[in-house]
């Protein structure tokens, strides 16, 4: 399998200050990576590295996809835009939109504000707006933490079937054990201050995978506090 | 219901206090007022004041709005620029009324212009700060997001940048066409020809207190009038900022 992103020794600071240090990786296509470590220990500067919206202090980043889609933390829509209009902001093809709409469940919701959605709803929001470019490869930051239990894991659920359909690699962070081993095919744990690659696990079953999470979860933290 | 309650709370307790006066001249009454408003009505001199009082009013606001926005915009965009227009803008801003008044006296004489002149002049300082703080209340993730799908700039500046002063410039608007009466009348008074501050001027000098409240009365109407209709204008547009 080809890769489609590849980082090398990429670290990165502020100040005096190494936030990131020396992080080596590589997805191939189709594959799914999870960046799994507490809040605060970079893995959201390191995504933005991975964007493009920082450049690192070194190391290098190959490239290798074509449409980059980014799912928020904090959905980031325009709030005096309704949500049909939030995802022409991106692409302007209305087509598009009306499917990838109906493909999220939100297609009776296009005219509403953002301000007028439940929190999973603005979560969905944010989804489409990621396909609205035929991304091959997605950015997910933290994408279900602020959600209900029971509707981070059907939305997850959702989101795994849209991720086939579109045959989009993804690279995820997050700090939840469930959401970790659900999402991806590769865990990475990632330390704080500076952030390093500290274990991987490599998913079976989601059942399996997050038995191991937990299972060096108090080792893990105690590491990174 | 509470409204006219308050409504008449208020009259019964200025025609009592009319009463213990017990002067025209200090105080007249309501009933005084009312007749003297109902007469002043069929006057068509007075809504020949009435009309020069409101085109001044709409003329200062359109000037300060129209030129408030975009300088406040291009202040905004940069801290640097930002930090050298302060200063002048915080000057501008303690100006009184009764300084304008010499320069526009001089430059213009008694009419139209000196009103209008120095009307924009003390409201302008507000229109261009809340635009200014408006631009520099943009949402740095909302940019950062647009920047990581590249939208064009245009599509930046339309939604992102223009969306987000809106609130800010409706909240102007409306400032803006609730004050403005108010310098209005004072600078008619002072260096005005025709209009319901010129009016005021007239009953004063014949010590005409009752003409005066009548006036007065007018001046709230109007400002009362001019800000349902901003609301007015602007109710469809608030239904989309209404997260502010």
């Amino acid at each position: 399998m080809e890769s489609i992103l590849k980082a090398q020794k990429v670290a990165k600071k502020f100040g005096k200050l190494y936030v990131i240090d020396d992080i080596s990786l590589e997805i191939k296509r189709g594959e799914s990576v999870v960046l799994f470590g507490p809040s605060g220990c970079g893995k959201t500067t390191f995504l933005k590295i991975i964007s493009g919206i920082i450049k690192p202090t070194s190391g290098e980043i190959f490239k290798n996809y074509g449409k980059l889609g980014f799912v928020f933390q904090e959905d980031r829509l325009i709030p005096w835009l309704t949500v049909e209009e939030n995802l022409l902001f991106v692409n302007d093809d209305r087509t598009l939109s009306d499917k990838v709409l109906f493909m999220v469940g939100l297609e009776k919701f296009k005219k509403y504000y953002p301000s007028e959605l439940s929190g999973g709803m603005k979560k969905r929001v944010n989804i489409a707006r990621a396909l609205m470019v035929n991304p091959d490869f997605l950015i997910l930051d933290e994408p279900f933490s602020s959600l209900d239990y029971h509707i981070k894991i059907k939305l997850i659920k959702d989101f795994l079937e849209l991720k086939k359909k579109f045959e989009m690699s993804v690279l995820a962070v997050t700090h939840d054990p469930k959401e970790a081993s659900l999402l991806g095919n590769r865990i990475l744990f990632l330390t704080s201050r500076p952030s390093k690659i500290f274990y991987e696990i490599t998913v079976d079953t989601p059942e399996s995978a997050e038995k191991r999470i937990l299972g060096i979860l108090e080792k893990f933290l105690s590491i990174c506090y | 219901m509470n409204r006219i309650l308050g409504f008449l709370l208020f009259v019964t307790f200025w025609a009592l206090l009319a009463r213990i006066i017990n002067s025209s001249t200090i105080l007249p009454t309501p009933v005084d007022v009312g007749r003297i408003f109902i007469d002043m009505l069929k006057d068509p001199i007075f809504y020949k004041n009435l009309i020069s009082t409101i085109s001044k009013g709409f003329m200062a606001s359109t000037l300060i709005l129209v030129l408030g926005i975009p300088l406040g915009m291009i202040i905004g965009f940069s801290r640097t620029i930002y930090s050298i227009f302060k200063p002048f803008i915080t000057i501008l801003q303690s100006v009184p009324v009764i300084s304008w008044l010499a320069f526009a006296v001089f430059m213009w004489g008694i009419g139209w212009k000196g009103p209008v002149f120095i009307s924009t002049m003390s409201l302008l300082p507000i229109v261009v700060i809340n635009t200014a703080s408006g631009i520099a209340n943009i949402d740095s993730e909302l940019v950062e997001m647009a920047k990581i799908y590249n939208v064009a700039k245009r599509k930046i500046i339309i939604h992102i940048y223009i969306g987000s002063i809106v609130p800010f410039i409706l909240a102007s608007m409306e400032v803006v066409l609730g004050n403005v009466w108010k310098t209005i009348l004072v600078t008619e008074y002072l260096c005005g020809d025709h209009g319901i501050g010129v009016m005021i001027a007239w009953a004063r000098s014949y010590i005409d207190t009752p003409q005066i409240f009548a006036l007065t009365l007018v001046a709230v109407f109007l400002a009362i009038a001019m800000e349902y209709l901003s609301k007015l204008i602007t109710r469809r547009l608030v239904k989309k900022w209404k997260v502010y």
